[in-house]
C-alpha cells in the first residue's frame, strides 16, 4: 500500500549527522526525580495493597501476603522492563528494518499489525471474564490482556503520525489520517473494553490537539465521538445498566460494589481511620484491592491522605510535562504527551468511578491498584519517558 | 503528501511554545478534574458521612457470623452419655440499625420477626420506639434452631430491608444422670468455663474451634457466601462404669439414711491397669444445677449464705470437693499392708516370724496401746495382719529403720500426686526420714501420723495385690474426635514395680485370711474370694475421739480384678463410731451389686479358699491409743 509506505517511512534521528560522520556524545540527562516518583507510588501501592488485601487473602487463600507478594513480583518485572525500555532509543521504533529489499517495515508497523491481529483474536475467541473477552490465556496461570499492548502502541502510533506531519494537523484531513489508522484498534478494543478504548481516544484527540494550531474541527469531532459513544453504550446491555446504577446508586440492584465504596469514602473523615483500620475492606467491597482501592485509601488515610495521593500524581505529571517540553525532538515530546494523557485519564477515571461521578467502568488506579499487567505496561510506558528524558541534552535539561 | 515524505528535513521539529501552551491547557483540565474529584469526596463526606458511617458499622454483623462449636461429650466406658449439649439461641434486636435511614427497615423487620417468633408486632414497635439508640436488646432467650432458621430464611429473602436482628448461640450443657459421678465429671459454668472434674482437666479437648460464615454481594447482587465450619470438641470416654457408679452411690445414700456419717468416699478400680470404675464422694451434687445448695442446707441457711459471697463460695467449694482426690486423711491400719510388704521385700520379716503383743508399747515417754489392750499374745506375720496388731507393726518398722520405711512410702507413691487425670489432686503429708523418730516410726507403721489420699492408697494397694505393678490411676480411657478418630488413648503403662512375687502371694493370702477370719469378716461376699484390710484411725487430737474408718479390698483375692476402697469419716453411731464394721459392711454390700456388672459371677457351692483360717471371731479393731506423758495429749 502506497499510503502506508508513505507513513512508515525511514526516519533519521534528530541531531544525528550523516553516515560516516563521527558523533559527539552529549552529556546525557536522566530524570532521577521521575524515577523516584515512580518508585514512591509503587511502594505506596504495595503498602496499601497489603493493608487492604491481607484480610481477604487470609480468608480465601490463607496467605495474608499473597496479593502484595504477587504485586511486588510484577513491580520488579516491570522495573526491569522499564530500565530496558529506557535504554532502547525510541527512534528505533519507527526506523526501517531492512528485512528485504522490497519489505522494510518499522517496528511500529509490525506492532500495529500484530495488535490488530491480537485484538481481532480476543474479539472472536477470547477468554470470557466479566462478560467481556479481554484475555488471551498463556499457560496455566498467566493471561495476556492485548488491550494493554494496544494502548502502548497507540501512544507511539499517534505520536509518530503527528510528528511526521505536524502542519497537516491544522486541517481536518491531517487529523483524519490519525483517526483512520487508529480507528481499527479503537473499535476492536471498544468492543470488549470500553474504558481502555476511551483512554486510547483520549490520546488520539489530545496529541493532535496539542500539535495543531487550529482546533475548531476538534470540537466537532469530539461531539461526534460523544454521539458514537452513546450509540455504543446503547448497543451493550450491561453498559446501559451501569448508567441506571449511576443515576440511583442507593436503590438500584447491582450498585453494591460502588455503594460500599462510597460508604468507605464517606466514613473515613478528614484524617481517616488509620492505616489498616478500614472496615469496608473486610469483605464488604468486592475486589477492593483492584479498582476500588482508592475508597479504602480514603477510609484509612482520610481525605487529606487522598489529597496527597492526587498531589503526587500531579507532581508526576509535572515531571512528564517537563520531559515533554525539553525532549530532543517532537516525536519524543509527543510520546511523553501520550503517556501523560493515559496516566492522567486513568487516575481521573478511576477516582471518578469510585466517587460515582461517572458510571462504573473498570479502570485501575495507576501504580497503586493490584494487577500485574496494568502495572507492567505502565512501567514500560515510563520506560519510554525515561528514554526520552535520557536523550535530553544536559544543558537543556529541566532544573531539578 | 508524497512530496512531504520525500523532502529532506530542514530543521529539527520540537514542541513549540504554542504547543506547550496547549499542553498546559490540557494539564489544566487534568488538575481541574483532580480538584473536582477531591471536592466530590468532601461533598460525599459532608452529605452522607454520618449515614454511610452507620451503614459501615451496621453491615458488619450481617456478613460475619460466628458458628458455634459443640463441646465434646463425656461418656462412660460403655458409651453411655454422661454429658452432652443442647443448642438454643438468644434473639438480639439492634433498634439503632432497624430505625436507621428514616425507618425504612422497620416494617419488613417487624414482619419477619413476628412471622418467625411468637411475638406481637406492637410490642416490637414499642421496643424500637423506646430504645431508639440502643444496639443490644435481648428480645427472646433460648429459642430453638427451627425458629431461628425460619427467620434467617425470611431475612435472606428480603435482605435489603430486614436488618438489625442477630442471634447469640447458647450452649446448655446437659448431664442426663444428674448428680451421678458429679465429682468425676465436673460441670460447665454459665460463661462456658469448666468447673472441676473431667470437664476442667480435659477442657482443651472438649472445647472446639468456632466456625465462621461470611458473605458479600458482587456486582450482579449475588450473595457470595463462604463458610468455615466449626470444629466440634472431642468426646471423652471415661473409665467410669455407670452401673458400678450407680450402685456405689445408691449404697452411700442408703447408708446415710440408715446410719449417717460426716462423709463417705468410695473408690472402685481395676488393679490391673489403673482404670477407675467408680469414684464417689458422699452423695454428690446436681451437675445440671451445680450452684444449688438445697440438698445440703435449708432454705433459710441458703438465703443467709447467699448474701455473703465468701461463705457462699466456701459452701460451694465444700460441695464440689472430691474427697477421694482433693482431701487427705490418716489411713490407719489399711497402711499395715504396706508396712508388711516392705518388711517382706527387705527380708526383715517372713511368714514364719512371730511377734509377741503385750497390749502396750512404751516408747520414749509415750505409751502406745494395741487395739486389743490386753494384748494379742504370740502372732505370726499373717495373723498380725488378720488381727491388725499394732505391736507387731511397731516391731517390723523398727527393724526396717526410718530410712527404709520412708523409702517404701515413696515407692508406693505416697506423698506425691499419683498423676490421676483430675484437677486439684492432693499430695498428702509424710514425715521426713530424719523426723521419723522412735514414736513417729511406730505410729507410722500402723498408718497414723501422716496423710494420704484415697487414690494414693487404692493405687498402692492395687500394686501389692496385682503382682507388684504400680499403674497410674486414671478416669479417662480414650478421646475420640468429632470425625470418630481416636486422638488419645490411656496407656496402661507400669510406672513402677513395687513388690516381688513372694510378697504378692503372701499378701493375697493374708488379705483373704483377714476377710475370712480376721478383723474384716463383714466384708465377705457370698460366692466370692474377698481379700482386704480394715482401718480405723483417730482423727486430729486423740482426745476428741473422732474416727475415720475404712476398708480396702480386692476380688477375687487370689487374682484380683477389682479393688474397692471405702472410707467413712465420723460414723454417726454411738456403738460403732470407732469400729471398721460400717466400712466392711458397706464394701460387702457394694461388691455384691457391682461384681456381676464387672463380669465376675459368684461361684456355686463350696469355694476352696486355700487359706487356713481359724474360724475364731475377733473383736472389732480399735484405733491405736497413744498416750503422751501428760496423759490425754494426743501425738500424731
Amino acid at each position: 500500500m502506497a499510503r502506508e509506505n508513505a507513513i512508515f517511512r525511514p526516519l533519521r534521528r534528530a541531531g544525528e549527522g550523516r553516515e560516516g560522520e563521527k558523533r559527539v556524545k552529549p552529556k546525557r540527562y536522566f530524570d532521577y526525580m521521575l524515577l523516584f516518583m515512580i518508585l514512591f507510588l509503587i511502594s505506596f501501592g504495595l503498602v496499601m495493597i497489603y493493608s487492604i488485601s491481607a484480610y481477604n487473602a487470609t480468608k480465601y487463600y490463607d496467605d495474608a501476603t499473597l496479593f502484595v507478594r504477587n504485586q511486588a513480583i510484577y513491580a520488579v518485572l516491570g522495573f526491569v522492563l522499564m530500565l530496558i525500555v529506557a535504554k532502547f532509543d525510541y527512534h528505533w521504533y519507527v526506523a526501517k528494518l531492512k528485512i528485504h529489499k522490497k519489505f522494510q517495515p518499522s517496528l511500529l508497523l509490525i506492532g500495529y499489525i500484530i495488535c490488530i491481529a491480537l485484538q481481532f483474536y480476543v474479539w472472536r475467541w477470547g477468554d470470557g471474564t466479566n462478560g467481556s473477552n479481554r484475555w488471551i490465556p498463556l499457560g496455566k496461570s498467566f493471561k495476556l490482556q492485548p488491550s494493554e499492548i494496544t494502548k502502548l502502541l497507540m501512544v507511539l502510533l499517534v505520536a509518530y503520525l503527528a510528528y511526521i506531519a505536524p502542519k497537516k494537523l491544522d486541517h481536518f484531513s491531517g487529523f483524519f489520517r490519525i483517526l483512520f489508522y487508529s480507528a481499527p484498534l479503537v473499535f476492536l478494543v471498544a468492543a470488549e473494553n470500553f474504558t481502555t478504548a476511551l483512554i486510547m481516544v483520549g490520546v488520539v484527540f489530545a496529541v493532535p490537539f496539542i500539535t495543531s494550531r487550529k482546533k475548531g474541527y476538534f470540537f466537532f469531532s469530539l461531539a461526534l465521538a460523544f454521539v458514537a459513544g452513546i450509540g455504543l453504550i446503547q448497543m451493550e446491555g450491561y453498559r446501559r445498566a451501569r448508567i441506571d446504577i449511576w443515576l440511583d446508586i442507593e436503590n438500584t440492584p447491582g450498585g453494591y460494589q460502588i455503594l460500599q465504596g462510597l460508604y468507605a469514602l464517606a466514613s473515613g473523615g478528614w484524617f481517616g481511620k488509620g492505616l489498616g483500620n478500614s472496615i469496608q475492606k473486610l469483605g464488604y467491597i468486592p475486589e477492593v484491592h483492584t479498582d476500588m482501592i482508592f475508597t479504602c485509601i480514603i477510609e484509612e488515610l482520610g481525605i487529606v491522605g487522598g489529597f496527597f495521593l492526587v498531589a503526587i500524581y500531579g507532581v508526576l505529571l509535572v515531571r512528564l510535562f517537563k520531559v515533554a517540553v525539553h525532549a530532543p525532538d517532537l516525536l519524543g515530546s509527543l510520546i511523553v504527551v501520550g503517556v501523560f494523557v493515559q496516566i492522567a485519564m486513568q487516575a481521573v477515571l478511576n477516582i471518578a468511578v469510585v466517587t460515582n461521578t461517572i458510571p462504573s467502568t473498570g479502570v485501575p488506579l495507576p501504580f497503586i491498584s493490584y494487577g500485574g499487567s496494568s502495572l507492567v505496561f505502565l512501567m514500560i510506558e515510563m520506560g519510554f519517558v525515561l528514554n526520552v528524558s535520557n536523550q535530553i541534552d544536559y544543558d537543556a535539561a529541566p532544573q531539578q | 503528501m508524497s512530496s512531504n515524505s520525500t523532502r529532506p528535513q530542514k530543521r529539527k521539529k520540537i514542541l513549540t511554545r504554542k504547543m506547550q501552551v496547549r499542553f498546559i491547557a490540557v494539564f489544566g483540565i487534568v488538575i481541574l478534574a483532580f480538584l473536582f474529584l477531591i471536592g466530590r469526596v468532601v461533598f460525599l463526606k459532608q452529605k452522607h458521612g454520618i449515614d454511610y458511617s452507620n451503614a459501615v458499622l451496621s453491615h458488619q454483623s450481617y456478613v460475619n457470623t460466628n458458628i458455634p462449636y459443640e463441646r465434646g461429650r463425656i461418656t462412660d466406658r460403655n458409651g453411655t452419655v454422661l454429658a452432652k449439649n443442647v443448642v438454643t439461641y438468644n434473639v438480639i434486636l439492634d433498634p439503632g440499625v432497624v430505625n436507621a435511614n428514616n425507618g425504612m427497615y422497620v416494617d419488613a423487620t417487624v414482619k419477619a420477626i413476628t412471622k418467625a417468633f411468637s411475638l406481637n408486632a406492637s410490642d416490637i414497635r414499642d421496643i424500637l420506639k423506646n430504645n431508639p439508640k440502643s444496639s443490644y436488646y435481648i428480645l427472646l432467650k433460648g429459642r430453638p434452631y427451627e425458629e431461628v432458621s425460619a427467620f434467617k430464611k425470611l431475612q435472606e429473602d428480603n435482605h435489603k430491608y430486614v436488618k438489625g436482628v442477630w442471634f447469640e448461640t447458647v450452649f446448655t450443657r446437659v448431664y442426663p444422670y444428674g448428680s451421678l459421678a458429679s465429682h468425676v465429671i465436673g460441670f460447665v459454668n454459665n460463661d462456658n468455663s469448666a468447673g472441676g472434674g473431667i470437664e476442667l482437666q480435659y477442657d482443651s479437648y472438649l472445647s472446639g474451634k468456632p466456625g465462621r460464615e461470611s458473605g458479600y454481594y458482587d456486582a450482579e447482587l449475588n450473595l457470595i457466601k463462604k463458610t468455615w465450619p466449626a470444629e466440634d470438641g472431642d468426646t471423652i470416654v471415661s473409665t467410669i462404669d455407670v452401673a458400678v457408679q450407680t450402685a456405689v452411690e445408691n449404697n452411700i445414700k442408703r447408708y446415710n439414711v440408715e446410719t449417717g456419717c460426716k462423709n463417705i468416699g468410695v473408690l472402685v478400680m481395676n488393679p490391673n491397669n489403673g482404670e477407675i470404675y467408680a469414684m464417689a464422694s458422699n452423695e454428690g451434687f446436681d451437675l445440671n444445677n451445680p450452684r444449688d445448695l438445697s440438698a445440703f442446707y435449708s432454705a433459710e441457711e441458703i438465703a443467709e449464705i447467699g448474701s455473703d459471697g465468701a461463705r457462699l463460695s466456701e459452701a460451694l467449694n465444700a460441695m464440689w470437693r472430691n474427697f477421694c482426690v482433693n482431701d487427705t486423711f490418716e489411713p490407719g491400719s489399711t497402711f499395715k499392708c504396706i508396712t508388711v510388704s516392705a518388711a517382706l521385700e527387705e527380708g526383715v520379716a517372713g511368714a514364719k516370724n512371730t511377734y509377741y503383743c503385750g497390749g502396750v508399747a512404751e516408747l520414749d515417754t509415750y505409751k502406745i496401746h494395741c487395739n486389743n489392750r490386753s494384748g494379742h499374745g504370740l502372732l505370726d506375720l499373717e495373723h498380725s495382719l488378720m488381727r491388725s496388731c499394732n505391736m507387731a507393726m511397731i516391731d517390723i518398722a523398727s527393724k526396717l529403720g526410718r530410712t527404709t520405711f520412708r523409702s517404701y512410702q515413696d515407692r508406693f507413691g505416697l506423698g506425691r500426686k499419683t498423676g490421676l487425670d483430675l484437677p486439684g489432686e492432693a499430695k498428702g503429708i509424710l514425715i521426713d526420714a530424719q523426723n521419723l523418730n522412735e514414736v513417729e516410726l511406730a505410729t507410722s507403721s500402723f498408718g497414723q501420723g501422716f496423710n494420704v489420699t484415697m487414690v494414693q492408697m487404692a493405687a498402692a494397694y492395687s500394686s501389692i495385690v496385682n503382682g507388684g505393678y504400680y499403674y497410674t490411676p486414671h478416669v479417662v480411657k480414650k478421646i475420640v474426635n468429632a470425625s470418630g478418630a481416636t486422638v488419645y488413648e490411656a496407656k496402661n503403662t507400669i510406672s513402677a514395680r513395687t513388690v516381688s512375687k513372694y510378697t504378692v502371694d503372701f499378701m493375697r493370702r493374708a488379705t483373704l485370711s483377714t476377710v475370712e477370719g480376721g478383723t474384716a469378716t463383714p466384708a465377705k461376699v457370698k460366692g466370692y474370694l474377698v481379700g482386704g484390710k480394715t482401718g480405723t484411725a483417730q482423727k486430729g487430737r486423740r482426745a476428741d475421739g473422732k474416727y475415720i474408718v475404712s476398708f480396702i479390698g480386692s476380688v477375687p483375692a487370689d487374682n484380683p480384678q477389682v479393688v474397692i476402697y471405702v472410707v467413712i469419716d465420723e460414723v454417726n453411731s454411738e456403738t460403732l463410731y470407732n469400729s471398721s464394721k460400717p466400712a466392711t459392711t458397706l464394701a460387702s454390700q457394694i461388691l455384691q451389686e457391682i461384681l456381676p456388672h464387672l463380669g465376675l459371677y459368684p461361684s456355686e457351692g463350696e469355694i476352696d479358699y486355700g487359706v487356713d483360717y481359724t474360724g475364731e471371731e475377733f473383736d472389732d479393731e480399735h484405733g491405736a491409743k497413744v498416750e503422751g506423758p501428760e496423759g490425754d495429749e494426743g501425738k500424731n
